[in-house]
């Protein structure tokens, strides 16, 4: 029986990035994150993104994204992502979509 | 009834075994296990016979949900990087068609007779993509007022069942023929309307003696373990929840997704369900019909879904952690092996081919 326990670096969660849903953390826990694992390409909008999706999931599955999503697709699903709980203003929604766009989508 | 006919009988009565059991014996030469693996875009087809995989189906980046038709002519696939729902020859093992989808879909299921595949919808306003199967096209869409996670055709075919998320009442029925509402249950817990995660995780169904649909085993947000309804009175009669996990006992997965009970399914002979646990990488075993806890089996990494060889002998569970399945003993009550696959596996399902 696995007995570990850390939030901040998971071993094997592999869990698709995108099929993963935010859940608030009780007010008394610490905010938590996990291990992206994936080493996202350097460019305006990464750290928005390591600081807001990394609270409930990896990003692992963005790569299986790469060449199919526009922009317009990725912002409908940050926008997913903000009703499910992720904590990014208006401004954030359009640098991650952004980010996402550039580095995980069409080609 | 005198010698001979007994001697006659007797030997039809052999022949007719001898017959069942070359054909079963066909039949399960050609039985799959079709296991997607959502973070690739290929799905991997293991032979319970072997425990091994012996081919592979590419071109469906992030593929979520499975299902096979009937006559196993054709197996399905959604698509969540294309969105689409792409139809498999399985003489070839190609894609022949990429059927697009009203926004990104999650699983899938397809009619009793094989002629429509309903495509739950996870994005902007949900619901259920109905695919024509001799056409080929999109040609309906079940309006579920929330997003639809997984969907299933009752063992009867009559209902088809929507697990969503963020609705007035996450469990939707719909009549298969009509594809009229017919029921809802399970409101979102303490009345937290617009809770997105609130709602309905995998469902399976065990039937009557008629085949008819009996109960519904439902797992739900939050809940380690699942729920039993009667599907004829419409009530939950029973929730079953799985042995108490010390924390310190549980792996490392934050939230566990809101899903710490994810994969569940009743096994072909109606004889015992099975119940897998993220909380801890467990699949739990239960008798049928008491409901009896019989097995604590340790699995891989996040055990996310589970499908049975159809003899019954033998349970797949798909640990979407660990990029591998384990096969489950079910008379031994024991794992007899772990199969590599793809990354991140999920849903999987069992086929016949021809």
């Amino acid at each position: 029986m696995t007995t570990t326990r850390s939030y901040l670096a998971p071993p094997t969660c592999a869990l698709l990035a995108l099929a993963l849903w935010p859940a608030p953390l009780p007010a008394d826990e610490p905010v938590q994150h996990f291990d992206p694992n994936i080493e996202l390409p350097d460019s305006e909008g990464k750290a928005v993104v390591l600081r807001a999706c990394t609270k409930c999931h990896e990003l692992a599955g963005l790569s299986a994204y790469k060449g199919y999503w526009g922009r317009e697709q990725w912002k409908e699903m940050v926008e997913g992502m903000v009703k499910n709980g992720a904590e990014l203003v208006p401004a954030d929604v359009e640098v991650v979509a952004t980010y996402l766009d550039r580095h995980f989508g069409r080609e | 009834m005198n010698g001979t006919r007994l001697v006659r009988n007797t030997l039809a009565a052999a022949l007719g075994l001898a017959l069942m059991g070359q054909c079963s014996l066909l039949a399960a030469q050609n039985v799959r296990i079709v296991q997607t693996n959502s973070r690739s875009d290929v799905i991997s087809l293991i032979d319970p016979a072997t425990q091994q995989v012996v081919g592979e189906v590419h071109g469906v980046p992030v593929n979520h949900g499975a299902a096979g038709a009937p006559d196993g002519s054709r197996l399905y696939f959604s698509s969540e990087a294309k969105t689409t729902l792409d139809v498999v020859d399985t003489a070839t093992m190609e894609i022949i068609k990429e059927i697009p989808l009203s926004a990104r879909p999650n699983n899938i299921t397809i009619s009793k007779d094989g002629r429509f595949v309903f495509v739950g919808i996870m994005q902007g306003d949900g619901g259920l993509d109905v695919i024509d199967t001799q056409a080929l096209e999109n040609v309906d869409h079940i309006d579920t007022e929330s997003r639809v996670h997984n969907v299933y055709v009752t063992p009867d075919g009559k209902y088809v069942v929507a697990g969503a998320f963020g609705g007035d009442e996450n469990l939707r029925v719909y009549d298969a023929a009509t594809r009229e509402f017919a029921f809802s249950l399970f409101p979102p817990k303490d009345g937290n309307q617009g809770d997105a995660m609130d709602g309905i995780r995998p469902i399976s169904f065990s039937t009557n003696a008629d085949g008819s649909t009996k109960n519904m085993y439902v797992q739900l947000s939050d809940y380690h373990g699942f729920a039993v309804v009667d599907f004829a009175t419409r009530q939950e009669i029973a929730r079953i929840e799985h042995p108490s996990i010390p924390v310190e006992q549980r792996v490392a997965e934050g939230t566990y997704n809101r899903a710490p009970a994810h994969g569940i399914g009743v096994a072909p002979d109606q004889m015992t369900l099975w119940s897998c646990s993220r909380l801890n990488g467990h699949v739990y075993g239960y008798s049928l019909p008491d409901m009896e806890l019989i097995a604590e089996i340790p699995v891989g990494d996040h055990p996310d879904w589970i499908t049975f060889s159809p003899d019954s002998k033998y349970a797949y569970v798909a640990n979407g952690g660990s990029d591998n399945v384990s096969v489950i003993d079910i008379a031994a009550r024991s794992e007899l092996t772990r199969i590599p696959v793809g990354p991140a596996p999920k849903r999987n399902i069992t086929v016949s081919l021809p």
